[in-house]
């Protein structure tokens, strides 16, 4: 495929293209084509194509007509809804891998993940060629489609030209003969939504310590939270401990060189007491992602405070 | 003549009950001086008595706050040296100054925080009373333990000392903690 076929091709599909509606696909010139080498482009910035966090859904356009990633009425053209029939879908697990199948009335099934096959053929397809299709996080915060989908009639559908450099000794291929791909908006959630760590237990080696807070140094990227929860006893059981919080924090102005990445934590004078006269010590942080899991807190040092 | 004399005696007589009312007043006013003299005296005294047991219950509580902390609202305390060591007594103590006896004792009030509490101090006398309140703050030295590494992953109950640093941590749910010197959420 050389660059002139592909304006050329690029031209006619502008000018023949019904009403485009990509919700999120990128309408860039390079950046809504997957190839197939018997039907040439298909286009992906066409028709109410919007990937997120549980289906691709909407229709691509190609040589040998629309392509429909849903069986509903959002991914075919006469608004028709064909799940009665078959109740097929591009899925996404939520982190950007994708697997089942979209449908053309030309070439059939067009399956998006070897492990689609399975239980349909008669030997392990992913043992013959693990093929998928995935979407992963580019440096420019956008979903870049990767890899490959399979239709029996047509062979293999390329999301992106550094699939082709991987599989091929053409490493230049992007770059001298077409640099395609498919990129959306939608980006693959980079961290979980939640987790948590619990210290060890710290031996004040005083039975009248008070646990009195917690300094921490960190970064909370907007739309992330980190909470506390600060654990006392006069043994070492785990069961024994006396648990307050959840805490949030505030800055901690008066750290002498870093006051944008300290924090403090201060237990309020109602939780103060069941602190009380407590030897051991213990921590726990819950950290939250942002609603997209793009970003994740971080931290880097914890300090408990005490009276001795 | 008897006319010159009878006025004679008349003026005496208002001299002399001149002067009686002169001595008279001066005497009374000179007496309620005295009077007051001794209650503000009285007064002086108890406020040195108050002030000398709010620096000892300061030193008490620098020593151990649970000396203090541990007799809130338990009734009434008073100070009496034992050995050259002031020690916390329960009931009302005396305190005897010159002639004049006192009666001196503390209340110490909860306020929900171990940090802090209020004492309430009471000096009594013959026909005096004074007593203030002060919040007493616990002033022993903030101890710190920090860590700063997760790297060693989690080890489950364990025990260290506040004079040790760790690596390691109880547990973890998805929580990334292999890079050296910070966690973050892992990724899925």
């Amino acid at each position: 495929m050389n660059s002139k076929k592909f304006y050329f091709f690029l031209i006619s599909l502008i000018f023949l293209a019904p009403a485009v509606l990509a919700l999120n696909i990128s309408s860039d010139p390079y950046d809504h084509w997957a190839w197939n080498d018997d039907i040439g482009w298909i286009d992906f910035y066409y028709d109410n194509i919007e990937i997120d966090f549980s289906q691709l859904s909407g229709y691509a356009s190609s040589s040998v007509g629309i392509i429909s990633f849903s069986c509903d009425e959002t991914g075919n053209p006469d608004g028709e809804n064909y799940c009665g029939l078959s109740t097929y879908y591009v899925k996404n697990d939520g982190e950007g891998n994708l697997s089942g199948w979209a449908w053309n009335d030309k070439i059939g099934w067009i399956s998006f993940s070897c492990k689609d096959e399975t239980g349909i053929t008669d030997y392990d397809v992913c043992a013959t060629s693990s093929y998928k299709v995935w979407i992963e996080k580019g440096d420019d915060n956008k979903g870049h489609f990767r890899g490959w989908a399979w239709n029996d009639k047509v062979g293999w559908i390329c999301f992106n030209c550094v699939d082709i450099e991987l599989s091929s000794n053409d490493s230049d291929y992007c770059e001298t003969v077409s640099d395609f791909e498919v990129v959306t908006d939608w980006i693959p959630p980079q961290y979980t939504t939640s987790g948590e760590i619990l210290s060890l237990i710290i031996d004040t080696e005083t039975p009248k310590a008070t646990l009195t807070g917690l300094v921490w140094k960190g970064e909370v990227p907007t739309g992330c939270d980190v909470k506390f929860y600060l654990g006392s006893s006069d043994s070492t059981d785990p069961d024994s401990f006396a648990w307050t919080g959840p805490y949030g924090y505030e800055r901690w102005e008066s750290h002498p060189e870093e006051p944008d990445k300290w924090y403090e934590v201060s237990i309020p004078d109602s939780d103060l007491e069941f602190h009380n006269k407590h030897r051991y010590l213990r921590y726990k942080i819950i950290l939250k992602s942002d609603p997209l899991q793009l970003y994740s807190p971080k931290v880097e040092k914890v300090v408990l405070l005490w009276m001795k | 003549m008897p006319k010159k004399q009878a006025q004679i005696l008349i003026e005496v007589i208002i001299g002399i009950l001149i002067i009686g009312v002169a001595f008279g007043g001066s005497f009374l006013l000179i007496s309620t001086a005295l009077k007051g003299q001794k209650g503000s005296f009285k007064r002086d005294i108890a406020r040195s008595l108050l002030q000398e047991s709010q620096e000892v219950l300061r030193v008490l509580a620098i020593e151990d706050w649970f000396n203090v902390y541990d007799k809130r609202e338990t009734g009434k305390y008073h100070f009496e040296k034992n050995n050259g060591k002031w020690e916390i007594v329960p009931g009302e103590g005396l305190v005897k100054v010159g002639e004049e006896s006192y009666v001196r004792y503390f209340e110490i009030e909860d306020l929900g925080n171990p940090l802090k509490v209020k004492i309430k101090t009471t000096v009594k006398w013959e026909h005096g009373e004074l007593s203030s309140e002060t919040m007493l703050l616990r002033y022993q030295k903030e101890e710190s333990w920090a860590q700063d590494d997760w790297s060693g992953g989690p080890v489950g109950v364990k025990v260290v000392s506040w004079e040790e640093s760790t690596s390691t941590f109880a547990t973890s749910t998805n929580i990334y903690y292999s890079s050296s010197g910070i966690i973050t959420l892992r990724q899925p």
